[in-house]
Order: C-alpha cells, then sequence, then structure tokens
C-alpha cells in the first residue's frame, strides 16, 4: 500500500493530538467538581478517552450503515470493501471502548463488568452483532451474494447503535450522562473540559479515519487479486 | 393485497401439509420447558422464572421453524422461482414474516398455558396485557428472523451461523418481551406496560421496514 500525502496528515495529527490529549487528560484538567458521587474521582480522566473511542466506534459503524446503503442503490466492489474495512475498524474501537470501561469500573465500582447496566450489555450486544458481521462474510462464497447479504445484514445492524448510545437514558444504567442531563449534578462535563473532550473526538476519529483508509486499500486489493484468480481459470 | 394474500396463503399451505415448522417447533418448546421446569422449580418462585423460560423456548424454537421457513426453498429449487415471480420483493418478504408470526404464535399460544400449569401461575387477569406482548414480540422476532434466515440461505453452515447472527440482534427485543411478561404476570394493565410496547413497536417497525426495502437484494438474480 503507498501511503499519500492525506494518510502521513492524519497519522501526524494523531500523534501529536494524541500526546497532548494525554498530557492535558491525565496532568492539565480538573478535578471532577459538581458531583461528590464517585468513588475515585481521579479515574474519571479516563473519559476522555474512552467516550471519544465508544462515539468513534458509532461512527464507524455509522459509515458502514452509509456505505451499504450505496452499496444496495449501486452494487460498486469499492463500497462494498469501505463497509467492511469500517466494520473492521469499529470493531477495534468498540473493543477498547469496553476494555477501558471495564477499567474504570474496577476503580469505581470496584467490579469490571455490571450484568444490570444496560449500556454496558448493549455496547457488548452491538460488538457481537457487528463480529457475527464478519463471521457472516466468512460463509458466502460468492462475492457478489456476500456484498449484498453483507450490506443488508450491516443495515439492520446499526439499530443497535443508537440503542447502546441512548441505552442510559431509557433503561437503568450506571453511566453517567454526559450531556444534556436532565439534573445538574448527573452530568460530569464542566464547560471548562468540554474543548478537551472535543479535542479527544478529534484525535480518536482521525485514527480511526487513518486505519480505515489503509484497510479499505487493501480489502479492494485483495478483492481484485480474487478476481483476477478466477478470471484466469476462464480460458481466454 | 392480492398478491400478499395469494403468497400467504402459499405459504400456510405448505405449512399445513407438511407441519415441520410447527411440529419441529411445539415439541422443542416443551422439551425446553420440561427442562426448566427440573432446572427452577425448587430455586426461584414461579412467577420470576416463567418470562425468561417461556421467551427462551420461543427463541430457540423461532430460530428452528424461521430456518425451515427460508431454507427449505433453497433446499427444494424453489428459491430460483420465488425470485422469478413478476411481484414486489417486498411483498414476498411480508407474506413470510406474516407466515413466521402466525407460527409463532401457534407455539405461543401452545407454551404459555403449559408453562403456567408446570409453574402454577394464573392466565386469566394478565391475559389482554400477555396478548399484546407476544403479538408485538412474535412479529419483532419474525421480521427479523426472516430477514436474517433469508442472509443466511446461501451460506455455507447456515445452521449455525442463524443464531449466531438472529440472538444478539434479538435481544432488545426479548429484554423488552421478559420485562412485559413479568410486569404483566406480577399484575400490571396494558397501560402500566406501555413503555415496553412502544419499544417493541419501534423494534417491529425497523426490521419490518428493513426487510420490505432490502428483501430484493437478498432474493438476488
Amino acid at each position: 500500500m503507498t501511503r499519500t500525502p492525506v494518510d502521513r496528515a492524519l497519522l501526524a495529527l494523531v500523534l501529536v493530538g494524541g500526546c497532548l490529549l494525554t498530557w492535558l487528560a491525565l496532568v492539565e484538567a480538573p478535578a471532577p467538581v459538581g458531583r461528590t458521587g464517585f468513588t475515585a474521582p481521579e479515574s474519571w480522566r479516563l473519559f476522555f478517552f474512552h467516550v471519544p473511542v465508544a462515539l468513534t466506534s458509532f461512527l464507524a459503524f455509522g459509515l458502514a450503515f452509509y456505505h451499504s446503503i450505496l452499496y444496495l442503490i449501486r452494487p460498486d466492489p469499492p463500497r462494498d470493501a469501505a463497509a467492511h474495512a469500517a466494520i473492521e475498524g469499529g470493531l477495534v474501537f468498540a473493543a477498547i471502548t469496553l476494555a477501558s470501561g471495564m477499567a474504570w469500573g474496577e476503580a469505581e465500582w470496584g467490579t469490571p463488568w455490571r450484568w444490570n447496566d444496560t449500556k454496558l450489555v448493549l455496547v457488548l450486544l452491538m460488538f457481537l452483532i457487528y463480529v457475527a458481521y464478519l463471521v457472516l462474510r466468512r460463509e458466502i462464497p460468492d462475492p457478489e451474494r456476500r456484498a449484498r447479504v453483507g450490506a443488508v445484514y450491516a443495515i439492520a445492524a446499526f439499530a443497535s447503535v443508537p440503542l447502546a448510545w441512548f441505552a442510559q437514558r431509557i433503561w437503568l444504567s450506571y453511566h453517567p450522562t454526559v450531556f444534556g442531563a436532565e439534573e445538574v449534578d448527573a452530568g460530569v462535563v464542566t464547560p471548562g473540559v468540554l474543548p478537551l473532550f472535543l479535542l479527544g473526538l478529534v484525535v480518536f476519529a482521525t485514527s480511526f479515519l487513518y486505519l480505515y483508509r489503509w484497510r479499505r486499500g487493501l480489502l479492494a486489493l485483495s478483492d481484485r487479486i480474487d478476481e483476477l484468480e478466477t478470471a484466469e481459470v476462464v480460458p481466454a | 393485497m392480492r398478491t400478499f394474500s395469494v403468497l400467504l396463503a402459499k405459504e400456510l399451505r405448505i405449512e399445513a401439509r407438511s407441519r415441520e415448522m410447527i411440529t419441529g417447533g411445539l415439541l422443542l418448546t416443551l422439551l425446553v420447558l420440561v427442562l426448566a421446569q427440573f432446572a427452577w422449580r425448587d430455586i426461584a418462585p414461579a412467577r420470576d422464572v416463567v418470562p425468561g423460560v417461556l421467551w427462551i423456548a420461543v427463541a430457540f424454537a423461532g430460530t428452528l421453524s424461521l430456518s425451515r421457513s427460508l431454507h427449505r426453498e433453497r433446499d427444494r429449487g424453489t428459491w430460483e422461482a420465488l425470485a422469478l415471480l413478476p411481484v414486489d420483493r417486498g411483498t414476498i418478504f411480508l407474506a413470510k414474516t406474516v407466515a413466521n408470526w402466525l407460527v409463532l404464535l401457534v407455539v405461543l399460544a401452545f407454551a404459555t398455558p403449559l408453562l403456567a400449569l408446570l409453574f402454577d401461575v394464573d392466565l386469566w387477569t394478565p391475559l389482554p396485557a400477555l396478548a399484546l406482548v407476544f403479538a408485538l414480540g412474535a412479529a419483532g422476532f419474525s421480521a427479523s428472523g426472516t430477514l436474517l434466515a433469508a442472509s443466511t440461505s446461501h451460506a455455507r453452515s447456515r445452521e449455525v451461523l442463524l443464531p449466531i447472527l438472529l440472538f444478539p440482534l434479538l435481544v432488545p427485543l426479548l429484554m423488552m418481551t421478559m420485562q412485559a411478561t413479568q410486569r404483566a404476570l406480577a399484575g400490571a394493565g396494558v397501560l402500566d406496560i406501555a413503555g415496553e410496547l412502544e419499544l417493541l413497536l419501534a423494534f417491529d417497525t425497523i426490521f419490518l421496514a428493513i426487510g420490505w426495502l432490502a428483501f430484493d437484494h437478498l432474493l438476488g438474480e
């Protein structure tokens, strides 16, 4: 894979932004105010990593949803590769979300996992639903049907994303509602740290984009190889 | 509408002649119920385990019958005939979904009284609320299951693949049906469980819409 200037720029942004984010979140960010419910107040700094990573995974699945719809409207192999790459990337970020959330849970709740926290369970389900996407792809031999079925599945699977995103506003959850919480006390974000949160979002969304572009290129290439290999079998 | 009723009649006629979905579904449900009865009878108060047992049994039985509904089209070579029909493919999806919904309702209508008998639960008071939960829950199950059974019909290990795909997708639905069934058995009326019913309705709408729009691409060729 050749790297374009765009790729280099994305990588540079990720590295510089990542260092800046780490320093700001771990050292400069103020201790939480306006909320006394935390048992491990300092561990809230994980918020600047956990939440942007989670949002990035939601955006990745959204991107796969978008490409899948376009694929069904006009079948085009690169679109299928794009949706596939977005889902793989989204899975990486969803896995990091789960792992970092469990680390925070261990510090704050004293346990890494709570089955009665609906948001936790729904994010796990979202993860499993998209893992099943990869299983489904492996099981369908015909590339054209694989792409079509994959696109339909990716569209259906996307229903799990808003559900996981807004879960704590609908069901019982121990996740703090971040923005627009009804009681002031329940919100964590103090106005001063919103820019830092946005920086985190930029850093992780960019790193996703970098990985995604790379992976999309690779998948398109491997599709092309398959195509050439099967074409060779047919006598000219 | 006429196309729909002809297709639905065809599904029901196949089922009436072969009875492979209903028989398999009922037997599997019965077996899960008997096993559950041994597992939990002395541990938890009956009312607490009934919703879970019922919907787990339905999930297994339903997956079995749903897979037959589409995979048999492929096995008997009628898949191509279905794809060649000069009708809107969304209508084919709706006919299959409604047929599977009716099969699920038969299974539920059979399983629930049996469950009530085994676990000694009163069914008459919560009947209207339960009927609504069953109708909406079975509709969402049938819509998402028909969609995925069509997706897996051309896969290599489709019998294993269908539950792997379907169960995670069904969890939000099963969460709602179990919670609503639980509350209905505890004496909640239709209005008390309106929240759960709304979410079930949302689930049904989403999967009916996706299936209706996307079935064209699944049928293919």
